[in-house]
């Protein structure tokens, strides 16, 4: 019998790098900063805002009103309404670039 | 704020044990990282910077989504907060926050307690320390369940033992000063006063 010249050949691991597949988007990029006005993004901004505001009074008005504790109503306040004030800065921040942006298109 | 009166005092007050607030923190931070996560891989794939408009509506929406999730937290908190269980010397007040518009307030009374059972299921309940506190009353359908307590062993022993010194306390007779005076005066020819309450009168004098 003869020997076996089956030599299996081992892939070279070390060179192997995985990668996300590219997709060119920069058509759809520019259809989509026209399509969308910045007024679309003050709108949506204002609707959270309006939402933000009530939802804001009506916790408040529990934490006031049934809270034993108003040292803990009071911490609770403050970290509530510096997170929120720091999203809509950054909401409003991300607007003001969107607008800067569609006026460059 | 709720009234308790100045005749009652306040033992202990319980919240449900800091691993649901902690539990639910987690779903949420999940929550907002999960977009996140997709923000990034997308823009690999799509090779786009902050200086597109798509990617700064994705950012928009995405701060949007958080606002979201934070006043959904606290909307969670409050309910966790407002979910207090009062015991004082007098009775258990159970005061249950459901959901934002919705409240339900009750109260056992000690000497109406029958029993009390708790249970404290899985790992988790048993290394944090918390389970639930079922008390029952005379009656069928009154009970006060407070779930995730914390210590419930404790908890549970506090509130046997304001049962039995409520019990204890009712088989004490106490005579108001003014009923004394109203007794002596109508015990004409009846014996002394100090024979038939030795206890009171002893007390009246220290």
């Amino acid at each position: 019998m003869e020997p076996s010249t089956f030599s299996p050949t081992i892939p070279d691991l070390s060179s192997f790098r995985f990668s996300l597949p590219s997709v060119d988007a920069s058509g759809f990029d520019t259809q989509l900063g026209a399509a969308v006005s910045p007024g679309v993004v003050w709108l949506a901004i204002l609707i959270v805002g309006v939402f933000a505001i009530i939802m804001t009074f009506v916790l408040r008005w529990h934490w006031t009103k049934y809270a034993l504790n108003t040292k803990t109503e009071k911490k609770m306040t403050r970290i509530y309404l510096v997170a929120l004030f720091l999203f809509f800065a950054i909401l409003i921040g991300t607007a003001l670039h969107y607008q800067s942006l569609h006026t460059g298109l | 704020m709720i009234q308790i009166p100045r005749d009652e005092k306040v033992i202990l007050v319980l919240r449900k044990h800091w691993f649901v607030l902690a539990m639910e923190g987690f779903v949420f931070g999940f929550l907002a990282l999960l977009p996140l996560a997709a923000m990034m891989i997308g823009g690999s794939v799509l090779n786009l910077g902050f200086d597109s408009p798509l990617a700064t509506i994705v950012t928009a929406a995405y701060v949007i989504w958080l606002i979201a999730l934070w006043i959904g937290f606290f909307i969670f908190w409050t309910d966790y907060y407002l979910d207090i269980w009062i015991i004082t010397d007098k009775r258990i007040i159970d005061i249950e926050q459901q959901g934002l518009f919705s409240r339900t307030t009750s109260a056992l009374r000690h000497d109406n307690i029958q029993d009390s059972t708790i249970s404290q299921p899985g790992l988790i309940a048993s290394l944090l320390g918390f389970g639930t506190i079922q008390v029952q009353s005379a009656a069928a359908d009154v009970e006060i369940i407070i779930p995730y307590a914390r210590s419930p062993q404790r908890v549970k022993e506090l509130i046997m033992n304001l049962h039995d010194k409520t019990l204890d306390e009712a088989q004490t007779v106490r005579l108001a000063p003014e009923d004394l005076v109203a007794l002596r005066e109508a015990s004409d020819g009846q014996p002394d006063l100090e024979e038939l309450f030795p206890a009171h009168e002893k007390r009246q004098k220290k």
